[in-house]
């Protein structure tokens, strides 16, 4: 499907401008700087360079600051991504109950879809008495057979594709 | 059987403030603030004798005391929702189904503490618990529960929800300043600890979410009814997360003090698929793994101390006789090394080694002298870390070499895995080993797997 240049245009403009008013939001309270990241990443699915400038800009820091605050944690992303993600926990209570299977599963899916997910490899998400568990996007999924977890992926993938 | 922190998750719509109100809900708020002093709930919680359920066990009254002789205003409270250990999920459910529990906490012990400005620090990947959490906070101000002159009286507090982004060391009770101050979270060095120079620079009191949500029943029902809670000399409730192979995994509120043969037989329905027990953890990943002869251990801080290792955050995993004690050991260690934050090399060299030389045993391709190694690196990662991360990352691991030993030994030198599990393939694993960096750690080993 062929997009207008204006039309992407003007979505990237909306983009910044509602990036612009959580900043504001944002900078009025202290404490917020990973806040206005999340901002960032909801808007724009990664760090997008520029957004970063913005919300660089609001705090007094350089982007160079920034970068080195953003590249401690782990769930942002410097590079566009598919727009579902799974990420299946892979740490004790999860492998005992089969993580490994689910991963497999999903990994090999997502080659042969040519990425149209990303499946990440994440320590524990507290979701241990549903083990195994993953996240796709932000619902929490436990208690599932490898197929099952596929299932739900494909079915988000789907929902968001429209 | 009595239950606090847990009592409500049932109800309808257990999340909304009216379902919270209707169930006694901001009635211990009520009573602090208008019946008595910030020294009177003080009293209550040094009678409950609570140890802080983020996992040190910290006596929370004399971590309140702190807070009292600090100079320097604002003073904050910041609540420790950064739950990431992983077996452990008791706060998630707190903040998924009774949030205004953990808000009410949090504003009784800024009052007892004469704190004006509340954090509360959530982690990035709990995004049902922020949202939860969030409208809780906005209810409470609605309500008046938040913010100036609070049920007519002068005391006044604000609150602000903040999100991680996925960092384990967050959760330490420096980290997670820094990281909420803007920065990498690094450790800070202590002294100064944070109740003198703390968030901003000003006093803080850190307390985790179970530790804040049990106040409101104290400040009800009494510290000493709190404390008798507990059996086995325990101190109040605890909430023991149980997973991996029971029949019924979950977050349960028992006495403190309960054994896990309690725990895991009677409240989690045994081991499942009719399988006997083989070995267990008492409190997340960075607790040792203990075998099965050791199933009557009182389960509290300091019992467990005893025993060598520690009861931290109450995670308990349990593993069947199908598994591979170096199969799950390597699942702890990988965990440190992913997390470790790579401030001191201690723990950023030493967790890597411990995964390294664990892949070899998993492997077949394991020298010798592994648990030697395996020994010596611990030692050093627990003497010489900066913080809590690197000094207990090796016990899932050292523990295994003790408590299991034989079946190292079938793994190193017989070059068999007993369950069946690890792949003793004869692959050379990490084909891209730092030599360099393992001579460094284990530099009184002669041999060894440089050999």
């Amino acid at each position: 499907m062929a997009k207008q240049p204006g039309k992407v245009e003007s979505a990237e403009a909306t983009k910044y401008a509602a990036l612009s008013r959580d900043i504001e939001e944002c900078r009025q309270e202290p404490g917020s700087t990973l806040d206005m990241l999340h901002a960032v990443q909801r808007h724009f699915g990664y760090l997008e360079p520029q957004a970063v400038g913005m919300v660089a800009e609001a705090l007094g820091l350089t982007k160079a600051q920034l970068y080195g605050v953003a590249t401690f944690y782990t769930m942002f992303f410097f590079e566009p991504k598919p727009p579902v993600i799974a990420r299946v926990c892979v740490n004790l209570s999860c492998h005992l109950r089969g993580a490994q299977d689910i991963l497999h599963t999903l990994e090999e899916a997502a080659k042969e879809q040519h990425d149209a997910f990303e499946v990440e490899e994440v320590m524990c998400l507290g979701l241990c008495e549903q083990a195994p568990a993953l996240l796709v996007n932000e619902e929490a999924v436990g208690q599932v057979s490898a197929e099952e977890a596929l299932a739900k992926v494909q079915a988000c993938v789907t929902t968001i594709s429209g | 059987m009595e239950q606090i922190c847990l009592r409500r998750i049932h109800n309808d719509n257990s999340q909304d403030i009216e379902s919270y109100i209707a169930h006694d809900g901001y009635t211990a708020l009520r009573k602090a603030l208008t019946e008595m002093t910030p020294e009177a709930v003080h009293e209550e919680v040094r009678a409950s004798n609570m140890g802080g359920r983020g996992g040190a066990g910290f006596p929370t009254a004399m971590k309140w005391n702190f807070l009292v002789g600090a100079r320097g205003q604002p003073k904050y409270v910041l609540c420790n929702f950064d739950e990431s250990e992983p077996g452990t999920f008791s706060n998630r459910i707190i903040g998924e189904e009774d949030p205004h529990l953990l808000v009410e906490g949090c504003l009784l012990a800024a009052y007892a503490t004469g704190c004006s400005i509340i954090f509360i620090y959530i982690r990035g990947e709990y995004f049902l618990a922020y949202e939860r959490v969030k409208h809780a906070i906005e209810q409470a101000y609605a309500r008046g529960f938040i913010g100036k002159n609070i049920l007519g009286t002068d005391f006044s507090v604000e609150m602000h929800l903040r999100r991680g982004a996925g960092a384990y060391i967050c959760g330490e009770e420096t980290a997670i300043m820094n990281s909420l101050e803007g920065k990498r979270g690094y450790p800070r060095a202590r002294p100064p600890f944070p109740a003198n120079e703390g968030l901003f620079g000003k006093p803080t009191l850190i307390n985790n979410v179970e530790t804040l949500s049990n106040l409101p029943d104290i400040v009800l029902k009494g510290g000493e009814w709190w404390s008798n809670l507990g059996v086995n000399e325990g101190a109040g409730l605890n909430i023991y997360c149980l997973s991996g192979h029971v029949e019924r995994p979950g977050a349960y509120e028992l006495p403190m003090g309960t054994t896990a043969r309690e725990l895991i037989y009677e409240h989690g329905g045994g081991i499942w698929q009719g399988r006997e027990l083989k070995a267990w953890k008492p409190g997340g990943a960075s607790s040792a793994i203990l075998p099965a002869d050791m199933i009557d251990l009182v389960l509290d801080f300091k019992p467990v101390q005893a025993a060598g290792t520690i009861l931290g955050t109450a995670g308990v995993v349990v593993m069947d006789d199908h598994t591979c004690v170096v199969d799950a050991a390597i699942r702890d260690a990988t965990f440190f090394e992913e997390e470790s934050c790579g401030f001191c090399f201690p723990c950023r060299d030493g967790t890597r080694v411990l995964r390294m030389l664990l892949e070899r045993v998993r492997h077949g391709v394991a020298a010798p002298d592994t648990m030697d190694l395996i020994e010596h690196a611990s030692t050093d990662m627990m003497g010489a870390s900066f913080c809590g991360l690197g000094q207990f990352a090796p016990w899932p691991v050292v523990s295994t070499v003790r408590n299991f030993r034989k079946e190292y030994e079938a793994h190193i030198l017989e070059r068999v895995c007993p369950a069946g599990v690890c792949p003793m393939d004869g692959a050379e694993p990490d084909e891209h080993v730092d030599r360099r960096t393992l001579q460094e750690m284990l530099v009184a080993q002669k041999g060894g797997v440089l050999a």
